[in-house]
Parts: C-alpha cells; sequence; structure tokens
C-alpha cells in the first residue's frame, strides 16, 4: 500500500480561488481547485495535463510558501483506489469503515471534483467576461472621446458622451416613429400613382377610340348624297363629322319647285330651314325684303322670338330648292353639344346679319350684293 | 304677355271602348302627335280644365260621356323654347292625367292654328306614335284602367 500527501486550501486560498486578480497563474488556479482536502498529490498529477506534471513540484512548493495551501496528513492507497485518510489534526473521522461507505465516498469525490472544475471554468468565463467588459467601455470611451471631438469641432460645444447617447437614441426613436408615417405616405404614393397611370392609359384608350369613330363617322358620312354639300356650307363650319350625321340625322330633306311658297305668312309652325342647294325671296306683306341662297337660313323667327309660333313672313322658292327642315323639338331631345352647335351657327348666322344690316347706307350701295342685304323671314 | 301660363297642365287621353285612342298632330311641330293638352287659367278647376281644351281642340262636348280623372301626375321638364311663356325661374310643370271614353270613334273639329290632322289608332300603336314620354305611359295605363270594365260587361 502506498501513501499519499494530502493538502487542504487555506483561507487565503478560497479567497484567492474566488477572486484570482491575476495574483497567480492559471496552472496554479487549476491545482489549486483540486485541492480538496481528500484527492492526495498522486491522485491530482493523474487528472492534470503532461505540461502540468512536470512543473507540479515547483506549484506546491509556491503554493504551500505563499501560504494558500496547507499538507493536511498521508494516506495510505490501495490498488483498489480506495482512500484510507489519516486525520493529521486529530479531528477528522475514519470514512473507510464499510464498503457501501467506501462507494459513497467515491461518488462523492467525483461530484466534488466535476464541481470544482465546474466553478475552474465559471471563474475563467467570468475573466474572460470582465476583461471584455473592460474592453468595451474603452472602446465605447474612445469612441465617445473621438466623436465628442468631432462634434466639437462642428458645434464648437462640449458634449458628453452621456448626453451624445441620449441624443443618438433619441433620433433614432424619432426616425422610426417617422418613418411609419413615411412608410404609410409612400403605399399612398404608390397607389395614386398606379391610378393615375391607369388613368391615363384608358384616357389614351378613349382618345383613341374617339378617334376611330370620327374617322368612321367621316367614312359614313361621305358616302352620304348631301355629306359633301353639307359640309361646305357655313352652317356646319364647325360641326365634326359625326355631329353632322346627326343633324342630319334629325332633320328632314324637303323641296321646293321653283315658284312654290314654302312658308305663309299668318301659318303656325315653327321649324327652321337651311337651304342646301337654290334660292329663296323673302316677302313681307308681298314686299320682297331679301333673297336667300345656299348656305343660308330662314323660318327660325318663330323659334327663336319667344312669341307665339307663327310666320311673320312669306317664303317663296326662286329656284329648285333642296332644304333641310329642323324641328325645335328635336334640337332638344338631341345631345347638348350638338344642340349647343346649333344654336350657335344660327347665332352667327343672325348676328352677321345684323352687322351688314347696321351698315351705313353709303356702304351697303358700294357692297351692292344682295345677299348682305338679306333678312330672313321676319 | 299678358299673363304667364301655369305649370299646371291637363292631358286627356280619349279613347273608345275597342281601345282606340284619338291623337292630334301639332300644328308648331308638324309630325308630332299627341293626346288633348292644356294648361290650368287662374282659378281653374282641373276638370273644367279638361272639359274645356276637349272643346277647344276637338269640338267635342266631354260632359256628355265618361271623363275621368286617373288620379296620376306626370312632373316634367318644360322643353326651353316653350319656357318663355311661363313665370320666370319656372321650370317644371305637372299633369293632371284625365280618360274620356267614347262608345265610338267620332268626328273631330280641329283647331286650325294648334293641329294639322287627327287620327284614331289602337292603344299600343298610339303609346307608340306620340312624342311625349309621359303621355305615352298615360296612354299605356288603358290596359289596366279598361280591362276590368271591359270583363264586367
Amino acid at each position: 500500500m502506498a501513501k499519499d500527501r494530502i493538502f487542504l486550501r487555506t483561507d487565503v486560498g478560497d479567497e484567492l480561488l474566488k477572486n484570482p486578480g491575476g495574483r497567480i497563474s492559471g496552472d496554479e488556479m487549476l491545482l489549486m481547485a483540486m485541492i480538496d482536502g481528500k484527492t492526495g498529490i498522486k491522485g491530482i498529477i493523474k487528472k492534470v495535463p503532461p505540461s502540468v506534471r512536470e512543473k507540479l513540484d515547483g506549484v506546491f512548493a509556491h503554493l504551500l510558501f505563499s501560504g494558500y495551501i496547507e499538507e493536511i496528513g498521508i494516506v495510505a492507497t490501495g490498488s483498489t483506489g480506495q482512500h484510507k485518510q489519516v486525520d493529521a489534526n486529530g479531528t477528522g473521522e475514519n470514512h473507510s469503515n464499510g464498503k457501501d461507505c467506501a462507494g459513497l465516498e467515491r461518488e462523492l469525490e467525483e461530484v466534488r471534483a466535476q464541481l470544482e472544475a465546474t466553478r475552474i471554468r465559471q471563474k475563467e468565463i467570468e475573466v474572460v467576461f470582465h476583461k471584455l467588459r473592460l474592453r468595451t467601455s474603452a472602446y465605447t470611451e474612445i469612441m465617445h472621446a473621438k466623436l465628442n471631438k468631432r462634434l466639437k469641432v462642428i458645434t464648437g460645444s462640449e458634449i458628453s458622451g452621456e448626453e451624445l447617447r441620449a441624443s443618438c437614441e433619441r433620433e433614432l426613436r424619432d426616425a422610426l416613429e417617422g418613418l411609419q408615417p413615411l412608410n404609410h405616405a409612400v403605399a399612398e404614393q404608390q397607389d395614386v400613382l398606379d391610378k393615375t397611370l391607369r388613368l391615363k392609359v384608358s384616357a389614351k384608350q378613349l382618345e383613341k377610340q374617339e378617334k376611330e369613330r370620327e374617322e368612321e363617322s367621316g367614312k359614313l358620312a361621305q358616302s352620304h348624297p348631301y355629306y359633301m354639300k353639307l359640309r361646305g356650307l357655313d352652317f356646319f363650319k364647325g360641326f365634326a363629322n359625326a355631329e353632322l350625321l346627326q343633324f342630319m340625322d334629325i332633320s328632314k330633306l324637303q323641296k321646293a319647285e321653283s315658284g312654290e311658297a314654302i312658308l305663309n305668312e299668318g301659318d303656325v309652325g315653327m321649324p327652321f330651314y337651311i337651304i342646301i342647294s337654290g334660292s329663296v325671296s323673302i316677302y313681307k306683306h308681298d314686299v320682297n325684303i331679301a333673297s336667300l341662297e345656299q348656305g343660308d337660313f330662314f323660318g327660325e323667327f318663330a323659334y327663336l322670338s319667344g312669341e307665339e309660333p307663327y310666320r311673320t313672313a312669306r317664303v317663296v322658292a326662286d329656284t329648285a330648292c333642296d332644304l333641310m327642315m329642323v324641328d325645335p323639338l328635336d334640337i332638344e331631345f338631341a345631345p347638348v353639344q350638338l344642340r349647343l352647335h346649333v344654336v350657335e351657327a344660327l347665332l352667327r348666322g343672325l348676328v352677321r346679319r345684323s352687322l351688314v344690316s347696321s351698315k351705313p347706307l353709303k356702304n351697303l350701295a358700294q357692297d351692292g350684293a344682295g345677299k348682305e342685304l338679306d333678312m330672313t323671314s321676319k | 304677355m299678358a299673363h304667364y301660363k301655369q305649370p299646371v297642365s291637363v292631358l286627356v287621353v280619349i279613347y273608345t271602348a275597342k281601345l282606340e285612342v284619338l291623337l292630334l298632330e301639332r300644328a308648331d311641330h308638324p309630325g308630332y302627335w299627341q293626346s288633348v293638352t292644356g294648361s290650368c287659367e287662374p282659378g281653374e278647376k282641373l276638370r273644367d280644365v279638361a272639359i274645356r281644351e276637349v272643346m277647344e281642340e276637338t269640338g267635342l262636348d266631354a260632359r256628355c260621356y265618361e271623363l275621368t280623372d286617373w288620379e296620376k301626375q306626370n312632373e316634367y321638364e318644360i322643353y326651353f323654347h316653350w319656357r318663355h311663356r311661363y313665370a320666370p325661374g319656372v321650370t317644371r310643370n305637372t299633369e293632371h292625367v284625365f280618360g274620356l271614353r267614347l262608345p265610338l270613334m267620332a268626328e273631330v273639329k280641329l283647331a286650325p292654328r294648334e293641329h294639322l290632322n287627327y287620327k284614331w289608332l289602337p292603344w299600343r300603336e298610339a303609346a307608340d306614335k306620340v312624342f311625349s314620354p309621359s303621355n305615352s305611359e298615360a296612354i299605356l295605363l288603358l290596359d289596366r284602367k279598361i280591362k276590368p270594365k271591359l270583363e264586367s260587361h
């Protein structure tokens, strides 16, 4: 049976293990942690890495010398690995009385050893953590110092690191808060853009359709026997092809032979007439007051005067005439745009006549054109 | 103008037991057909307006036949070129519908300055022929107004 020396940590050693503070080396720490008052030097040697084994004597010497550990006795070790502890101080108890007791003792030792190893690992981690914290705070300090320096340059005033951090945090928070409405705004903007785009596309399509319709009307209109004649008339100058077609639809073609009375003074009637070809004379009480020809209109007085719808003049065809008869009721039923254009055409014709009739007589004589003296059915 | 037209009028659908309907062609708008119509004079009762207008426009004495107030009113926009006959700002007219039942188609004496022609037409054709939508609607009511009576006879 071999003998083995047993050591125990002193209070100073315990304290040191809890708070190394760089006063002992890693190997010394390792050994200190393994010393438990039960495991002998031989047991410890088995557990440490070979590199430490070589300097084990020196390490023990240093620990003993420094008063971190103390020798508490000698133990006999058997081939079974059982430890027989001898109480050097006379206060210990003999734990090797039975097989059960020895097994428990062994297990306890193992648990203790594991616990100790864990503690060592914890210490190591704490050390690393402490170092990291130191480095972090040092780095932060440096960065704050740098930022302060730069801010000082920019603003000319001194701001502490705390203030800077607070203000940065505040800014960040504000920025994040500000980002949300901004996101909403962007989404809305996107929506508006989408809608605008869709509208633009439909506007383009509508434009295209309008153009096609106008072209179609143009073709259709040109196939109509009177279209070319009507297109050339002053009355229809501003009419789109489609409008001219609509107008042709609501008006009735009427022919008059030379000498035929188209309207008689005192007749009831509201339609007005546009001369497509030929010419007519207007008589009031059998006096010829005007002659009208292609492109002129007559019979509008009953429509526009606001009086009872009686004819106020007789209209006689001077030649064979093609006429368009238009009933104001049909104008009322027509689309607003067409209605407006018809009324504008009538108005324009009337204004032209009023200008002519207000010319000084001298000028009229010089003009000499009978057409300019035109008065209509009035 | 001596006085403005009232924006209240009557429409009298004149029809026979066989549902032929009398239509008149307007003199001021040739080609436009309609039933007897006319505006109320101030203080005049609707029934009296109906009797007067039937007499003026057809020469028939409505008091000799079955004149019924159908208790139907049409409100419509007055045509722009007729508005000057009404008080300033008046744009809508209320028309009260009457029915005048004749035993047979009768000779009609037109008012020369108001109408050019008259026609008796089967009720559905008549409803198609008139230019005013409310007039057409009134003629189509005949179906409902008369059918029960025809069946009971």
